[in-house]
């Protein structure tokens, strides 16, 4: 229990720090609303040029909706993994080997903490959204609503440790600013985040099923809009493992890293 | 007038030869970032492919108009970052007191500032554009030559709009959130089809977030010339520079120094 209450505390610090930065939490914000608006216009542009109801399975509503899940989880994301690089790059991170904590759960401790209130603010101006742009979701029931919230966190907490992984490559490579570009590329195009999946051709559909990324947007956020406890029960497990697997992955490479490192002065 | 603006022009080209042998000297880097932003612009490319196989026209735009209006934001874009890199940290330089040293020298300060840094990563973005415009349009001259002519002018609006939000700066302080949302609004807003948007919006798009200016109107101009429509990109151009020019000097009397102690290599 005590060893749980230093990560608590960190939680609980970094949660009142990104609140200091209030004008800068509410840029994010703006940049949601914004970019709402333009994926209301393709898409409504799109549905009319198509004049049909539904695009792979789901209405104009449910499309905005879709978007509004997929954007919270990219855009309540952590920078974390850029001050992680620094500190490998930097040398910094010898200053942290010596702390009482184990790195990797720090930075865990550290996103909780700033999830928190992104993901909360980031909820009230999604809703706020999705209400006045779209309307409530269709055939929605507030009893699924947990199961959505468990699959939307874990969505997020597969996102941070991959961006972990790929910040704790530095020990090995100099210049790993594109592997972080081409991930969140990856998701914004196989993990479903500008568009359902299901929209792509049959062959890229059944790859993209397999992937990690798509567990990080496009599960919770079709299951926000399409609720099932069968694709719940099919997808949550296999978000479990990718979060497992890449924690362990993080624990890793942390280690190994961390044996390799050549700290010159101080 | 003239003898002013072939000055800035001399040492825009200095810099220039400067920020390439200092982007060089870490040749494996640069080739990562170079690659990696290429890899990473070619994304939207899958995106639009299926969006286009599903409906074969939104907002009036085809595939290759798109495409076109992605090759064309992507190299200015490119060029602007690549030119003028430093533009970024204008509103950090001002808080930190850190315009001394640019002051001091015998340049006009603004060119000065805004080239003295180069973003590696913005030329992927350059070669992007280049590249999709010859898998589109494929070798055709004439195209090419406007293509840049429009590249150059983009990346001087773009630079010019980011100034003038920047010197904001001199007045309210911190106004990097806002240049921030400036940017982020100005490029969503120039990969998009304009037939999207409507009314008030595009109003905006014509003024204040100039996508009309740095996307559209060119894009319209290479698929069919028209002489008007490229003095007006010119013309919106030099307004631009003007405005970013005049808000920066007014704002420049209001700076205070920080008194800090800076060497500049």
């Amino acid at each position: 229990m005590k060893a749980l209450n230093k990560y608590l505390q960190i939680s609980k610090i970094t949660m009142s720090n990104s609140l200091v930065y209030f004008w800068n939490f509410l840029s994010k914000n703006l940049f949601f609303i914004f970019i709402m608006f333009i994926y209301l216009m393709l898409w409504k542009n799109i549905y009319a040029q198509k004049a049909t109801a539904a695009m792979g399975d789901l209405t104009l509503n449910g499309m905005i909706w879709y978007l509004i899940f997929t954007e919270l989880v990219t855009l309540s994301r952590t920078d974390l993994h850029t001050q992680v690089n620094d500190d490998v790059k930097t040398g910094n991170i010898a200053y942290l080997l010596n702390k009482p904590y184990n790195y990797v759960l720090y930075c865990f401790s550290y996103f909780i903490g700033e999830i928190g209130t992104r993901l909360l603010s980031n909820s009230f101006i999604g809703l706020a959204i999705g209400l006045i742009y779209a309307g409530a979701i269709e055939d929605f029931s507030f009893i699924n609503l947990p199961f959505i919230i468990l699959s939307l966190l874990t969505g997020c907490a597969i996102n941070f440790f991959i961006y972990l992984c790929l910040a704790l490559t530095s020990f090995w490579v100099e210049e790993n600013s594109a592997f972080f570009w081409i991930y969140s590329k990856l998701i914004f195009t196989l993990g479903g985040m500008l568009m359902p999946i299901d929209l792509f051709p049959e062959w890229l559909q059944s790859i993209s099923r397999y992937m990690p990324f798509a567990y990080v947007t496009y599960v919770p956020a079709r299951l926000a809009v399409d609720f099932s406890f069968v694709s719940f029960w099919r997808q949550f497990p296999i978000q479990l493992l990718y979060l497992g697997a890449f924690f362990a992955a993080a624990v890793c490479l942390y280690g190994k890293g961390v044996r390799n490192l050549n700290v010159n002065g101080g | 007038m003239l003898t002013e603006v072939k000055k800035s022009l001399r040492l825009i080209c200095c810099y220039f030869k400067f920020n390439i042998s200092s982007a060089m000297e870490y040749r494996a880097s640069f080739l990562v970032q170079c690659f990696g932003m290429m890899l990473n612009n070619s994304a939207f490319i899958f995106f639009w492919w299926i969006l286009f196989n599903n409906v074969s026209t939104i907002g009036g735009y085809t595939f290759r108009d798109e495409m076109m209006l992605w090759a064309i934001s992507s190299s200015s874009f490119g060029f602007c970052f690549v030119v003028f890199g430093n533009v970024g940290n204008i509103t950090k330089m001002i808080l930190n007191g850190e315009l001394d040293t640019y002051l001091l020298q015998p340049k006009d300060p603004l060119v000065n500032i805004a080239c003295s840094r180069t973003v590696v990563s913005a030329w992927g973005d350059a070669l992007y554009g280049m590249i999709i415009f010859f898998l589109i349009r494929g070798f055709d001259v004439k195209g090419f030559l406007l293509f840049l002519l429009f590249c150059i002018t983009g990346a001087l609006i773009l630079a010019s709009v980011l100034v003038s939000f920047h010197s904001l700066s001199f007045y309210t302080g911190n106004t990097e959130g806002l240049t921030q949302l400036a940017i982020e609004f100005l490029i969503s807003f120039s990969i998009y089809p304009e037939g999207i948007f409507s009314g008030g919006v595009r109003f905006i798009l014509y003024t204040i977030i100039p996508s009309a200016f740095i996307v559209y109107i060119p894009a319209a101009v290479i698929k069919q010339f028209s002489i008007f429509m490229l003095l007006k990109v010119l013309g919106v151009s030099v307004l631009w520079i003007a405005t970013a020019y005049g808000m920066f000097y007014k704002g420049l009397k209001k700076y205070e120094s920080g008194n800090l102690i800076i060497s500049k290599l």
